[in-house]
């Protein structure tokens, strides 16, 4: 076996101590009738080679330009944060509850937490998420936890279908109710209720920028409302503050971390401090070591399932450290500077691709403000679309199976904004061939 | 040569330093005016540290953990196990890590063909009919699986089976998850020889019981022999069982779960099938179940699915690490991954066991569970386990499981050679000879790294989460 680091003799030596004289003595201890008593049926041995072989002949091309957003954008990510994010030190280590050998990981984590509230605006913020659709669901139980007599839970259409059918299956055996709130079909902004304050209202849901890319308010909720604002780009928070919000939470893969097909990525989870203690997740402070030199250790960890088991406030274990890090070494290359440069090519990109496509005569479905992900009504060009993706150009996300069948969600991102005259005359050429 | 102790990254920034270029300016495109309300908050704070600073600080930082590269991480019920640098590469490749769930088909097929595989590999290895790899993480497997008994029991009309039967001996995460639930845990406890009996859980046997929760082999490393038999009562009962795969690593190629009376189970890829475990994720817990979960599991395309735990496809980045592995070793080599990491437990379990005391002599698999209980000079478990580092070993899990008093919990896993395990027994005997004759400076190990003994106290009760910018001032 290619990782064993017993050979025959030591497997020999290691019997006769123990005093068996073959392994499968040491498996006395699983009785007979449980024992598995034919082999799997697993592809292998390969060798290193031949594996890498296989992978790739089986590798299809990838499209040439994606304008694909939705929730995870392509944005960039330097060579250095793919060397330092793979140094050994960061990804073979465990979980940092020995701190005395954790402190890298555990200043990284309080890097995070900072970071995080920098660019929510909010005081706290935990040490990461699975991701921002179960960053969301926390959101809105630790809301619950807060307002255990309400029942109702206010939901933006606009948000994220992904995280609605997640939050779906989290709350269906609770006794919450899901409402959800419908759009401004003018605007693609979320009409708010006038009841959202209500005493029975756990929480109001929103994310802005939305589903649909429009920038959301949270200016005309009333203040007794539970707002939780969920960002999926987070690279939009660099121009744009979040909605004034008791809980803003949400995605970190566009700050450094890969699409990987949607996983893992990072949830982030900022809120004010007096929340501190209901809310889900790692924390790490700092404190002092005995000798009075700084050190970090995971703190307020009677909030957690290993020492509260049922009564934590979450069961998470496990969580994103390693993106988390990604993020942290990510948002530091760049800096506010290198951000908010970033951001407005994004949201530059976004409106010179929307002119071209407006001179095409497409037009853009809701008129509030976006950042750098549009609705376009193709149904003027209704070819086009499936013309671009036999080139290997994909416009945006087509919308059919969400019950609008020309509708188009066209992302940009300063990678975009870097080969914008390529991309413009690629559209152009189809567009005219149509 | 030691460098200076390495702070947090705000002490090196300023709002005048250089920072990261992406790309060159577009004179066209920038002169579109940007109908935005910018945040006039100065981002909070940030500023810029510079490229050659970020990558000092980060290298530095990093210098500060231990991790498995550099020796044994002896970690019980954590399986910290060689991480390939393969699978690294691998899964860095653009072709796996740029891809978007929202691409057409065409532009996924390969990534869909390893998910299949991948699945098939955990049901054959397991034992159970389906594998849904959705969850993200050990802790949300187990979640899902709760959500799917929840499910099962409603729409057999069982509303009222609202009992989760729990062993003492469980993962913190398994009363958690089924908190979130809502459902009611009880605790059970195992006998004096480790092992949960039927005649423990007999009085639970009722109306109420929605499901057990069982950790095979259990956290002291004892396979619960009474497994199959415990499982026939509880479905006699009308409840399920429900398996922690944690332990999986001492069950490949030996018992399958799924065919001796498990209903579902979670896998953590990042334990049994190498995924790094990063500082603390991300990890990946598919989930294995029969036939009559199935209709219940996420994406199970039947009305009565419980929905999806997690946006997308689940932790693909995961996903295609382990696959390599099952790949690169085969069900020959699963194999032998168990059995080598059975015979390196029971080794240092042979070596240690006149050296600490073994609370539980039960014979034992991947890991063996010893306690502070004949420590001289009151020297206590957390003082070994600090003083191990000193030797040059992270220490093991301390204070787990809790039904153990002084818990110190090992387990080295198959990748470890001879010479590393006897390295790490000669420690620890070292250690408990200090006890006897320095328990003073053992009390204040670890004296070797960067930081010592660390005010925990402190850290909860003047709580500092977030760097506040005006200490650079």
């Amino acid at each position: 076996m290619r990782y064993s680091a017993i050979t025959p003799s030591d497997r020999q030596k290691m019997l006769e101590r123990i005093g068996c004289k073959s392994v499968d003595e040491l498996l006395q201890s699983v009785p007979a009738a449980m024992r598995t008593r034919r082999m799997p049926e697993i592809r292998g041995p390969l060798p290193e080679a031949s594996l890498l072989a296989e992978l790739d002949e089986g590798k299809v091309p990838a499209p040439k330009v994606a304008l694909v957003g939705g929730g995870l954008y392509n944005h960039f990510i330097s060579a250095t944060v793919n060397s330092l994010a793979a140094r050994s030190e960061w990804v073979t280590s465990y979980t940092p509850y020995q701190p005395e050998v954790s402190q890298g990981t555990l200043r990284m984590y309080y890097e995070f937490q900072t970071y995080v509230s920098m660019l929510t605006g909010q005081e706290m913020a935990n040490g990461g998420m699975y991701d921002g659709s179960t960053a969301c669901v926390e959101a809105v139980l630790m809301a619950r936890r807060l307002r255990p007599k309400a029942k109702r839970v206010l939901v933006s259409k606009a948000l994220n279908p992904e995280y609605r059918r997640v939050l779906a299956t989290y709350l269906q055996f609770q006794e919450v109710d899901v409402v959800e709130m419908p759009l401004d079909h003018s605007t693609g902004t979320t009409n708010m209720p006038a009841d959202a304050g209500a005493d029975d209202v756990i929480a109001v849901v929103l994310q802005s920028p939305n589903w649909l890319g429009v920038l959301e308010s949270t200016a005309n909720i009333a203040p007794s409302a539970f707002r939780i604002v969920v960002v999926t780009e987070a690279l939009s928070m660099a121009l744009v503050k979040p909605p004034a919000a008791d809980v803003v939470c949400g995605e970190m893969q566009s700050l450094g971390i890969p699409v990987q097909l949607g996983g893992p990525t990072a949830g982030f989870f900022a809120t004010a401090k007096k929340h501190i203690r209901s809310m889900p997740g790692r924390l790490v402070g700092r404190t002092l070591d005995r000798n009075g030199i700084e050190a970090f250790c995971i703190t307020l960890a009677t909030r957690e399932q290993f020492i509260r088991r049922e009564k934590a406030t979450s069961n998470i274990c496990t969580s994103s450290g390693l993106m988390c890090l990604r993020s942290a070494i990510h948002i530091s290359l760049m800096g506010r500077k290198g951000l908010e440069e970033a951001a407005r090519m994004s949201a530059r990109a976004a409106r010179a691709f929307l002119a071209v496509l407006e001179e095409l005569g497409l037009k853009r479905v809701y008129s509030g403000t976006f950042f750098n992900e549009f609705v376009v009504d193709c149904s003027a060009r209704p070819a086009l679309g499936a013309r671009l993706e036999a080139a290997g150009f994909l416009l945006g996300i087509p919308l059919d199976k969400h019950g609008h069948p020309h509708h188009r969600l066209i992302a940009l991102t300063e990678l975009d904004y870097a080969r914008m005259p390529a991309i413009i005359k690629e559209l152009k050429a189809h567009a005219h061939a149509a | 040569m030691r460098t200076p102790l390495e702070s947090v990254i705000f002490h090196r920034a300023a709002a005048d330093k250089e920072w990261l270029r992406v790309c060159s300016a577009d004179a066209h495109q920038d002169s579109i005016d940007l109908d935005l309300p910018l945040r006039d908050d100065g981002l909070g704070g940030m500023q810029q540290v510079g490229e050659v600073e970020v990558v000092r600080h980060y290298t530095r930082l990093s210098t500060l953990n231990w991790d498995i590269d550099r020796g044994l991480y002896p970690l019980g019920s954590c399986t910290m196990k060689h991480n390939p640098r393969l699978h690294e590469a691998v899964a860095a490749d653009p072709a796996y890590a740029a891809a978007h769930p929202e691409w057409p088909p065409q532009f996924l097929a390969q990534h869909h063909c390893i998910m299949r595989e991948l699945a098939q590999d955990l049901a054959q290895l397991s034992g159970f009919e389906q594998v849904s790899l959705l969850p993200a993480a050990g802790a949300h497997g187990e979640l899902t699986a709760v959500f799917m008994i929840r499910a099962f029991h409603l729409a057999h009309g069982q509303k009222d089976r609202n009992v989760f039967l729990i062993p003492d001996s469980a993962h913190g995460t398994n009363p958690a998850s089924a908190a979130m639930c809502g459902f009611k845990c009880v605790q059970v406890t195992s006998g004096k020889d480790g092992i949960l009996r039927l005649e423990d859980i007999r009085e639970h046997l009722n109306d109420r019981l929605a499901a057990i929760m069982i950790t095979n082999p259990n956290t002291l490393g004892v396979f619960e022999e009474e497994f199959s038999k415990i499982a026939d009562a509880v479905h006699a009962a009308g409840g399920l069982v429900y398996m922690d795969g944690a332990n999986f690593n001492a069950a490949m190629g030996v018992f399958q779960p799924g065919r001796i009376g498990a209903d579902v189970m979670h896998f953590n890829l990042h334990k049994t099938f190498t995924t790094p475990h990063g500082g603390g994720g991300p990890g990946s817990g598919p989930i294995g179940f029969n036939r009559n979960l199935a209709p219940f599991a996420p994406a199970s395309g039947d009305p009565r699915s419980i929905g999806p735990v997690k946006s997308w496809l689940g932790q693909w980045g995961m996903f295609i690490r382990a696959w390599v592995y099952i790949k690169t070793l085969g069900a020959a080599g699963l194999k032998e991954v168990t059995e080598d990491a059975i015979l390196n437990a029971n080794y240092i379990r042979k070596r240690l066991e006149h050296v600490l005391n073994l609370p539980v002599t039960t014979p034992t698999l991947h890991e063996v569970v010893f306690n502070d209980k004949n420590l001289p000079n009151k020297v206590i478990t957390l003082d070994l386990a600090k003083r191990l580092i000193d030797y040059g070993f992270h220490p093991p899990t301390v204070y787990f499981p809790i039904h153990v008093q002084g818990a110190l919990m090992i387990e080295p896993t198959e990748t470890e050679s001879l010479d590393e395990l006897d390295r790490f027994c000669d420690a620890v005997e070292a250690v408990v000879a200090e006890a006897a004759t320095d328990p003073a400076h053992l009390k204040l190990a670890p004296h070797t790294t960067p930081v010592s003994r660390v005010d925990e106290v402190k850290a909860a009760k003047d709580l500092d989460l977030v760097f506040k910018s005006t200490e650079n001032a």
